[in-house]
């Protein structure tokens, strides 16, 4: 998952760290707003924490071996905007002193392992587990969360992966950097993600989670809001994030946006099914970099990417109002 | 940071333990907990004591860690931006030459590098075949009716261009590990436009994963030693999982220890350091080199 240093176009390397910036800056100022002066010992130990974690490989059927991030344990005790800059520091520690993960990559780890996956483990963490939930509820939640962190940050990389042979090309079309398409990257990253990383991540964080409940509650991150609340901020600026990554010319928050879109509306499993044919008839539709969008399809893409989310705030909203009876 | 370049490492802690006492090896070879702990054991060797070419008295050992730092870093984006095999191997053939005169060992340096070249290799190589790639046959593997198999000279160039780009980032970066020790690396990255308290909190984590590791191999042998039968695959992830919570306590509580120490000691949230910049010719001869490479490979 630690993408190496020549692995993605300069371009792509920019415009993630471009896109981690404002993301540091925020966490940081949060940070220092919840835990004041404590901040930088507890912070460098979640890193630490999370670089330890990061080296136990765990035995998984078939003789292969992988490994937790932990990215959702940390998040659920530092609270996810610490998450965000103690699995940064792992990051960095990992590739400026072991060499583990690129440099000039640092930016698409970063926002893939330290932003996608804290945040969205998180919070399906909390929605899951809304209200007055059982133990039962908050296993499944956390286990459900580790999953799907662990997924969503598996397809962030598959898509920086693949989108490379679409923007960074020689005049032939032959790739300059990683050479496989989103139709390659997605089910391979997918496939090893959903069935084997994703379950590891989700033991994981369920086990050491609901260990921590049961043993000492008091550490762990307590959200000052509604935990329904950031949901909705969520999904709105993914709705806003969504008519810019069309315009934005190869920028991956966009990107993930639509991709991520394109998955709710269902436009993925036909894909994945014909792999090559269809995807590479869909792409040009939906405003791949190096490809020119025409403006009809970018609207409908905007209307359609519209109800889809809307659809599923909807879905969301009802399942809290049952869940809070 | 206040440790000199060369950490000293005796040659009993460097052991990991084989024919420590053979009756512990219960259940036959070893389990993945003890194969972790080596390989973390063998991971905190090669940082704390990069084989020793830090002390050399190279090229890049003369440079300062600050503008040594930035001029890999130059070199590493040049890379990135050559998009033909020549001007990689150029590039790649510059590395060799500071890496010699900086009298670090190419075999060593070779070593480091092989397995994210092998990992890349074996990931690309279905890249030459034309089912990716189509083109000019070089080599013709199956040639039927309906199938048609061969290596085209494209994919071959597209490979070669790709492993050469990362064998030459890697190296750079692996030169530059070699070449300094892990307070340099620090020192260094305090004068990049970053938060001081980021690089505090950076080789605090450094420090912490030491601790960290330790308290996870005390607990690992603290567990065998009190194991007189084979456990179960569950039993030993149940374990695992306890042991995780226990560093994640551990840490909470070391942290909450550290800042009261360091309340103790004055500390008010303001960073300040002792280094002082100063850069020599050697250093603005060596900026320059590195400037220049990356203006080549921006315009080719």
């Amino acid at each position: 998952m630690h993408i190496p240093d020549g692995y993605l176009s300069p371009k792509t390397c920019g415009v993630l760290y471009a896109a981690m910036a404002p993301i540091w800056y925020l966490a940081a100022r949060k940070v220092q707003k919840i835990l004041q002066a404590k901040q930088i010992p507890l912070l460098a130990l979640g890193a630490a924490f999370t670089f330890v974690i990061m080296m136990l490989n765990i035995p998984i059927p078939g003789g292969s071996t992988g490994h937790m991030v932990g990215g959702v344990v940390v998040a659920s005790v530092l609270g996810p905007w610490a998450a965000v800059i103690s699995l940064s520091l792992a990051l960095t520690i990992q590739a400026l002193l072991f060499g583990d993960g690129g440099i000039t990559t640092l930016g698409a780890n970063c926002f893939n392992l330290a932003f996608i996956m804290p945040f969205t483990g998180y919070y399906t963490y909390l929605v899951l587990s809304a209200g007055d939930a059982s133990q039962k509820r908050r296993w499944i939640a956390l286990f459900v969360a580790g999953y799907i962190a662990m997924n969503m940050a598996a397809l962030t990389t598959a898509i920086q992966l693949g989108i490379q042979p679409y923007i960074a090309h020689l005049p032939d079309g032959r790739p300059l950097y990683f050479p496989y398409q989103l139709s390659v990257t997605i089910p391979a990253m997918g496939m090893s993600h959903i069935l084997f990383f994703g379950f590891i991540e989700a033991i994981g964080t369920a086990m050491v989670v609901s260990y921590i409940l049961k043993i000492n509650k008091a550490i762990l991150y307590k959200p000052e809001t509604n935990p329904l609340r950031p949901l909705w901020i969520g999904l709105g600026i993914l709705i806003i994030f969504t008519p810019v990554g069309l315009l934005a010319h190869g920028s991956p928050w966009g990107e993930w946006a639509s991709e991520e879109l394109i998955t709710l509306i269902g436009y993925v499993p036909e894909g994945i099914q014909r792999l090559k044919g269809l995807w590479t008839s869909i792409m040009p539709d939906y405003n791949l970099p190096g490809f020119d969008t025409p403006r009809q399809s970018a609207f409908g893409y905007i209307i359609s990417a519209a109800i889809g989310s809307g659809l599923i705030i909807l879905i969301i909203y009802l399942a809290g109002k049952m869940w809070k009876r | 940071m206040g440790l000199s370049n060369g950490v000293n490492i005796p040659e009993w802690l460097k052991k990991t333990g084989e024919d420590f006492c053979p009756s512990c090896a219960i259940g036959g070879g070893k389990g993945f907990i003890e194969k972790n702990i080596e390989a973390i054991a063998s991971f905190i060797k090669d940082v704390l004591e990069p084989d020793g070419f830090a002390d050399k008295n190279g090229l890049l050992q003369q440079i300062d860690p600050r503008a040594r730092l930035l001029g890999v870093l130059l070199f590493m984006v040049a890379a990135t931006l050559l998009k033909n095999a020549l001007s990689i191997v150029l590039l790649l053939s510059l590395v060799v030459f500071i890496a010699l005169a900086s009298r670090v060992n190419i075999m060593v340096l070779l070593k480091r590098v092989l397995p994210a070249l092998i990992f890349t290799l074996i990931l690309i190589l279905p890249t030459v075949f034309n089912f990716v790639t189509p083109g000019t046959s070089v080599v013709t593997i199956y040639k039927g009716e309906t199938f048609y198999l061969y290596i085209s000279k494209q994919g071959l160039e597209g490979m070669a261009v790709f492993l050469l780009r990362v064998l030459a980032m890697v190296s750079l970066l692996t030169l530059f590990l070699l070449t300094t020790g892990y307070p340099n690396v620090f020192r260094a990255l305090q004068s990049f436009p970053i938060p001081k308290i980021f690089v505090i909190a950076l080789s605090m984590t450094f420090r912490y994963v030491m601790v960290l590791i330790k308290i996870a191999e005390d607990s690992h042998f603290a567990k065998k030693a009190r194991t007189i039968k084979p456990v179960t695959l569950k039993q030993s992830r149940d374990w695992l999982a306890s042991r995780i919570w226990l560093i994640m306590e551990r840490s909470m509580e070391r942290a909450e220890d550290v800042y009261l120490a360091m309340t103790a000691r004055g500390f008010d949230g303001d960073v300040k350091t002792m280094t002082v910049f100063e850069m020599k010719g050697i250093d603005y001869a060596w900026m320059g080199v590195s400037i220049f490479i990356f203006l080549l490979s921006a315009q080719l």
